[in-house]
């Protein structure tokens, strides 16, 4: 089963330090982690760390079945939708990207349309990327972050353009990938229900550094709630026994006051 | 979805094929033209059988009017593809060799040639004016490649250094203008304008060297660069390691662009709207995107070349001045048709 091990992970962007501190895990397959925090906190970043793509001291540890370059995936928060390219296009282009022959197969082809039902956007499949919502973009986004076939799969907001109807399913599908195929998700989210709905483990993150990260039940709490987002919060229990905030107001004064 | 692809893939095959065709017509329609009043079949024969025909044909066929219009082929595909990958990796429809200073370093260079005598490689002759013009021509695309490589620059600097090297070269060259003689100004004038008419074999086989070199080098990265399309980010995240990419792509491109410049000087217009027909017509993926802008633009310069013999009867206009006569109204209609569309 993958896992994945951070180690006082740290990263910098040339001589600018923009993390440190980071450490949690074995995070393992089949576990959603939510990772939170106030926006440029550095929860990109640590997705961009993990990828190598940014330098930073620490260690990465991850142990999966491929080489890190196809073990793991990352789905930026968004991407460029100038391209002449359909959206089915896009997602043979994801699927294509770990194999150099031009041909494109029936079986690769027939994965590309599973993807895409699950995600409910066949009808999409002809319409061009200019041509999406925010929220179509997400969502083929996700469909070309699934093709690759992940074992690690860190997603950046994926969320934050969709309706509340379309949120709610996007994360009952990743929790029931992650649960079916032992897939190890890691996923950036502002909306903390979701996360105490949807997320098994969450890592907090405020100012570069790492507040907090555990069982989201044991880490998201009113008092760092007020800590980290400067927020008067209240966890209830709902009717299905799971907890839930409703958030009173801003514990201290208001940013445009 | 599975037959509505492969429908669409066997479509794009078709369109590359069609064009392919109509090179193939503007090609021999060009050679078929000239001052030189010889009827169509008199041409193909001697195409089809020099030995056939008198001296006199097969000297203006084979050494005068196939290197030519060879040179039309090879420079329009070369510019097209340079401008096509240039518009790629700097995710800018607006940048082509023209828009970034490339053909104007080499205008520059070629002037130090014409005009002061200057040779910039230890070449002579016939040699030192497409030797100077290449070596400006490259050193500007490589200034335009460092100075993108650079932190904090973006796509949008790259362009405005690149209409700042025009503004540059267009000043030095006004510069060795006002101070060259009648007869180095009227040559300087003339490379400017861009013509195909001082093609030779040995010009048109290293141009077409460079681009036989170039393009399996393109189509090697062909998902790798459509990826580049969907941005930066996206293309990392599909494990594309793009600085590398972008990197080898602009030395690749910069030799595809450098070399048809010097040998046929200014030709605007066939690096920016090539690379826009093609994606019109078959999109962005370049397995496809890549071989049509080639063909595009191989099109347009060999239909230019036919343009530029039929205007004047008995005389050969310049083509560079009907690729822009023709490519402004088309640049036009291209801005106004496409607002909110894909570029």
């Amino acid at each position: 089963m993958v896992s994945l091990s951070l180690d006082e992970v740290g990263a910098a962007y040339g001589r600018r330090r923009v993390l440190s501190g980071v450490s949690v895990g074995p995070l393992r397959g089949g576990e959603v982690t939510a990772v939170i925090g106030p926006n440029a906190a550095g929860k990109s970043t640590l997705f961009k760390r993990i990828l190598g793509h940014v330098a930073g001291d620490g260690h990465v540890r991850l142990e999966a079945v491929r080489p890190p370059r196809d073990a793991i995936v990352y789905m930026p928060q968004d991407f460029s939708a100038k391209a002449a390219l359909s959206v089915y296009e896009s997602i043979i282009l994801a699927a294509k990207q770990n194999d150099s022959g031009w041909h494109v197969s029936d079986a690769k082809l027939m994965r590309v349309e599973n993807i895409m039902a699950s995600l409910r956007i066949s009808e999409l499949a002809f319409r061009g990327l200019g041509e999406l919502s925010g929220g179509q973009r997400q969502l083929v986004s996700i469909a070309q972050a699934l093709v690759r076939d992940p074992e690690v799969l860190l997603m950046d907001e994926p969320t934050s353009a969709l309706d509340l109807s379309r949120q709610v399913e996007v994360l009952a599908h990743m929790h029931h990938l992650a649960k079916s195929k032992e897939l190890l998700v890691l996923i950036a989210l502002h909306d903390l229900n979701h996360v105490l709905r949807y997320c098994d483990q969450v890592i907090v993150i405020a100012d570069g550094t790492m507040v907090a990260a555990g069982p989201v039940e044991k880490v998201v709490t009113e008092e760092l709630l007020s800590r980290v987002y400067g927020v008067r919060a209240r966890l209830e229990i709902c009717s299905e026994k799971r907890p839930f905030l409703i958030i009173d107001g801003l514990s201290g004064p208001s940013p445009s006051a | 979805m599975q037959r509505h692809y492969r429908a669409l893939v066997a479509r794009r095959l078709m369109v590359l094929f069609g064009l392919s065709a109509v090179l193939l017509v503007c090609l021999v329609c060009d050679i078929a033209l000239g001052p030189a009043s010889y009827s169509f079949g008199e041409v193909v024969s001697a195409l089809v059988r020099p030995d056939a025909v008198s001296a006199q044909l097969k000297v203006i066929v084979w050494d005068i009017r196939l290197p030519v219009a060879m040179m039309a082929v090879v420079a329009g595909a070369a510019l097209s593809v340079a401008g096509a990958q240039m518009q790629t990796i700097l995710a800018n429809p607006l940048a082509s060799p023209f828009t970034l200073g490339i053909s104007a370093a080499a205008g520059f260079g070629a002037s130090l040639a014409l005009v002061v005598g200057v040779a910039l490689v230890p070449v002579a002759g016939d040699w030192m004016v497409p030797g100077n013009a290449f070596v400006m021509a490259i050193l500007a695309a490589l200034f335009i490649h460092f100075a993108s490589t650079m932190r904090g620059v973006t796509v949008e600097t790259m362009i405005l250094l690149g209409i700042a090297l025009v503004f540059t070269f267009n000043a030095l060259m006004a510069l060795l203008q006002y101070t060259a003689s009648e007869q180095a100004l009227a040559a300087v004038v003339f490379w400017t304008m861009g013509s195909l008419t001082k093609s030779t074999w040995s010009s048109v086989g290293i141009t077409a060297a460079v681009l036989v070199v170039t393009l399996p080098l393109f189509m090697r990265h062909s998902w790798a660069l459509t990826a580049l399309r969907l941005g930066d980010d996206k293309a990392a995240s599909f494990g594309v390691n793009v600085r590398r990419l972008r990197l080898e792509t602009m030395l690749t491109v910069s030799l595809l662009a450098a070399v048809p410049v010097a040998f046929v000087g200014t030709i605007g217009f066939v690096g920016l709207v090539g690379p826009h027909i093609a994606r019109m017509l078959m999109g962005e993926d370049q397995r496809f995107f890549l071989p049509g802008a080639m063909l595009c633009g191989a099109v347009i310069l060999s239909l230019a070349s036919i343009i530029s013999k039929l205007v004047v009867p008995g005389a050969v206009l310049p083509i560079g001045i009907i690729t822009a006569l023709v490519g402004v109204p088309f640049f036009f209609s291209l801005i106004f048709t496409s607002r909110g569309r894909s570029w």
